[in-house]
């Protein structure tokens, strides 16, 4: 029961945190990736901040032997540099560049209720259907073991 | 370009890694928006709810977010409603091919010094930078 309430809580403070550095705008992630030209450093300096501050409790939480409240972490298993991982961050990539909305903004903006970013994220949805429903057409990349994802 | 706020990057940033760190301190879970996301939508193991919860909460940020300052998703880019389509399938499946989005490998995976997600993010920031140069500097900056 407390670990639904937490990932509540958390859910819900993450996507104020996106709201905050203003990563929910498609104009401050098209504007960091547009390095060439007018740059706007809003998101690097936030991604700094978040990777600094996970570090931090990341590697102080390893010192315990389980989480607050499960009996073990999960993390992901997978080190090998793949196909997979290279042609995926591809694909993702240019879906970032094209829209500037990546999966967390995406979520957060369905509260705003507008048209735009409802239909961003009816298409997100079923690309990733695409992906897993059809493991036949996937199925050379897809995992031997289920694992759960790390993102 | 909208103005730069330095404050506010680093304190959403900040509170982004210090939620994302309690996430992992309290359950033993990484941050990650398309991987909870997508294992929701398919529910193939017990372990739904606490993904339902995390959701929930997700959206509900965004209600309060555009009740009390509803300029965070101003839509100021030159992009049709197709390009989002395309943009949001791309997004939604090459998520789930690399197994991470900006938050999983981005965020979680470049703080744990994982190799994969350190790579990840170079690969889709490139790949991004790329497609925002061409259509910058190529197409006029709309499409």
């Amino acid at each position: 029961m407390k670990n639904y309430i937490a990932a509540f809580v958390c859910g819900h403070l993450l996507a104020l945190s996106l709201g905050l550095g203003e990563l929910t705008r498609p104009d401050r992630i098209i504007g960091a990736l547009d390095i060439t030209g007018r740059w706007d450093p809003t998101m690097p300096l936030f991604f700094l901040s978040a990777v600094v501050v996970y570090h931090i409790i990341y590697r102080l939480t390893l010192r315990q032997s389980a989480p607050v409240f499960d009996h073990q972490f999960h993390l992901p298993t997978r080190t090998r540099i793949d196909v997979r991982l290279i042609g995926g961050a591809m694909l993702f990539g240019v879906g970032w560049g094209l829209g500037g909305i990546c999966p967390g903004p995406a979520l957060t903006a369905l509260g705003s209720g507008q048209t735009t970013f409802i239909v961003f994220f009816a298409a997100m949805v079923l690309g990733m259907y695409i992906f897993d429903l059809y493991p036949t057409i996937m199925g050379r990349f897809r995992p031997k073991t289920q694992t759960t994802a790390p993102g | 370009m909208a103005e730069f706020s330095f404050i506010n990057a680093i304190l959403g940033g900040s509170l982004f890694g210090l939620t994302a760190g309690l996430l992992f301190w309290l359950n033993g879970r990484i941050a990650g928006f398309s991987g909870i996301l997508g294992e929701l939508l398919l529910p193939r193991h017990k372990e739904w709810i606490w993904r339902l919860m995390f959701v929930t909460g997700a959206i509900l940020g965004g209600i309060v977010l555009q009740t009390l300052k509803p300029e965070v998703f101003a839509i100021q880019v030159d992009r049709s409603l197709p390009i989002f389509i395309l943009a949001g399938l791309l997004i939604g499946f090459g998520a789930r091919m690399e197994q991470g989005c900006t938050s999983g490998h981005g965020i979680c995976g470049v703080g744990r010094v994982s190799r994969r997600s350190i790579l990840a993010l170079f690969t889709f920031a490139a790949t991004g930078s790329v497609v925002v140069f061409i259509i910058n500097k190529g197409l006029g900056g709309a499409l």
